[in-house]
């Protein structure tokens, strides 16, 4: 009867906790694709997972044609914050937000990722601020901005790797 | 103008629409408890407080600083940590000027002055400011950056300033002290994961005059290793420091500094939890008349504790057993709480403002709108 309690109470201890501290659970409901969107500009058409990976976390700040990388990013919480966190930043927020304060206190870099309200906001930006990039819902991607392909593939086709729940 | 900034935790984005020019500001501080079988204060005390702003005057070119305030019993002592102009031409090569933290420990490029953001609540022996071992900051000119072969990512540093001051603990913030530039260059290899770990080692070479009768040749040569991800973490890091005298009898010392630092951030409901230990060890020879008078023989076992109150707040309690100068071991409890102020969101509603693009989304940029 103790042990059974006591084991009750480890694997009470050890669950995962929601949400603080645990990777952003996937909501209900349908499926979304999420686009990466450039500024028009940007001389980069396909880029790999690892490479997006290193755009978002300021580890390439300087586009191959010299122009300086402008970080957009969702909050988390929302379907596109939480995306990009869970593919490519694989941390929690809380996670993120060291990262940035130690990125930017060690001067790596001179300012981390700005914050967009909406997918609206972010397409507007994207397209008039040069080495700027973002990830949006693929459904709110437009003629205004380029939408890069991952490892090949575009949003919908084949093993897309940025796919999450909207709520 | 900079300690006024610091002390601030509003964040001011200029009204740049192209690459977000501005000024950001953020601030750490702690409040301290200890006591100690040492010789040192003890009770409360008000720990460092640090202010960092970052000055982007253009897309390539932008101004860091670090401005920390002390206590001591005879008030607040204010240093310029940091102060450098930066200009990135690539991710290859970024050149900079001014005064900064030494590229020679992984310490104190991780975490410089910010309590909150390292993992235990004392630095190092290795890179405690006040012991003098090695120098903790470079004044002059560098060239860095990261290269990409392929997978792993070459990090380099190189530059070229003064040396120590006659104080050892000091830089050469007025001038060389005695007129042999110092050089540093360091480098790193960060391995991708699942490995997920950095490499790095450090040479510097310096000519010290602690005093007029004594004047030696310092070359320093640092090893490091380091996980990237904060769970499991752990830090290894090593110095050799030899001093070959010039102009005193007296033979070529080799003194040695090192750390290993584990910490393990609990899964589960106890997530906010990140028990640590570390141990230390520095040995100085007798013989190095250098380093002799700094008193810097240690060895020290520590054990704590790291409980994330909330995001940007955390408390930490440790327990310190040390020998110095092989004295008998000496324990000290400690306790911190610690804390950065996040500046105001880095928000994108200020260059949307600014933006001259016709939208059909006034009223979401409207309602987002953040006063700077």
């Amino acid at each position: 009867m103790l042990r059974s309690t006591a084991l009750c109470l480890v694997l009470a201890l050890l669950a995962p906790a929601s949400p603080h501290g645990a990777l952003p659970a996937a909501a209900a409901a349908h499926e979304v694709q999420f686009a990466v969107i450039v500024h028009p500009s940007t001389p980069v058409e396909d880029v790999t997972l690892a490479q997006l990976r290193r755009l978002f976390l300021g580890q390439q700040q300087f586009w191959s044609g010299g122009g300086r990388v402008v970080l957009f990013v969702h909050p988390a919480g929302t379907a596109e914050g939480d995306a990009v966190l869970r593919h490519l930043y694989q941390m929690t927020a809380a996670e993120y937000k060291r990262y940035w304060i130690a990125k930017t206190f060690r001067d790596d870099i001179a300012s981390g990722p700005k914050i967009v309200s909406s997918n609206a906001m972010a397409r507007r930006l994207t397209a008039s601020v040069p080495g700027a990039i973002a990830v949006i819902a693929a459904a709110d991607a437009d003629s205004t901005v380029k939408v890069l392909s991952i490892d090949r593939q575009l949003p919908g086709v084949g093993d897309y790797p940025l796919a999450g729940r909207s709520p | 103008m900079i300690a006024a900034a610091a002390w601030t935790a509003v964040t001011v984005t200029g009204a740049s629409a192209q690459h977000g020019i501005g000024i950001h500001a953020r601030g750490f501080a702690d409040f301290n408890y200890i006591e100690s079988e040492r010789t040192m204060a003890q009770g409360f005390r008000t720990g460092q407080i640090v202010g960092h702003v970052v000055a982007s005057l253009t897309d390539r070119i932008a101004l860091f600083s670090e401005v920390s305030a002390t206590p001591s019993s005879s008030g607040f002592s204010v240093e310029a940590e940091r102060l450098l102009v930066r200009y990135d031409h690539s991710d290859a090569v970024r050149f900079g000027v001014g005064r900064f933290h030494a590229p020679i420990s992984y310490w104190n490029q991780a975490f410089h002055h910010g309590q909150w953001l390292q993992p235990s609540l004392s630095r190092p022996e290795l890179a405690r400011p006040t012991s003098g071992f090695i120098p903790m900051h470079f004044v002059g000119v560098w060239v860095e950056g990261s290269l990409r072969p392929g997978p792993v990512e070459l990090q380099y540093t190189v530059g070229l300033g003064n040396g120590r001051h006659t104080n050892l603990r000091r830089a050469g913030d007025a001038g060389d002290a005695n007129g042999s530039r110092a050089l540093v260059a360091s480098g790193t290899i960060v391995l991708p994961a699942p490995l997920g770990a950095q490499l790095g080692g450090a040479y510097y070479h310096d000519r010290v005059t602690p005093q007029e009768t004594i004047d030696a040749t310092e070359r320093i040569v640092t090893a490091h290793v380091a996980g990237n991800r904060e769970t499991p973490e752990y830090i290894v890091e090593y110095a050799r420091i030899t001093h070959d005298p010039r102009n005193f009898s007296g033979p070529i010392t080799h003194s040695e500094s090192g750390y290993l630092l584990l910490g393990y951030r609990l899964p589960g409901r106890l997530h906010a939890l990140k028990p640590y230990i570390r141990l230390d060890r520095t040995r100085v020879p007798h013989s190095d008349s250098v380093f002799a008078p700094l008193q810097l023989n240690y060895s020290g076992r520590t054990a704590g504790l790291r409980f994330d109150l909330t995001a940007p707040m955390a408390l930490k309690l440790e327990y310190r057993s040390e020998r110095v100068e092989g004295g008998p071991p000496l324990g000290t409890i400690a306790a911190q709480l610690s804390f950065t102020f996040p500046g105001a969101r880095q928000d994108a509603s200020v260059l949307a403002d600014h933006d001259d693009t016709d939208h059909d989304d006034t009223t979401a940029a409207a309602s987002q709108r953040r006063l700077p």
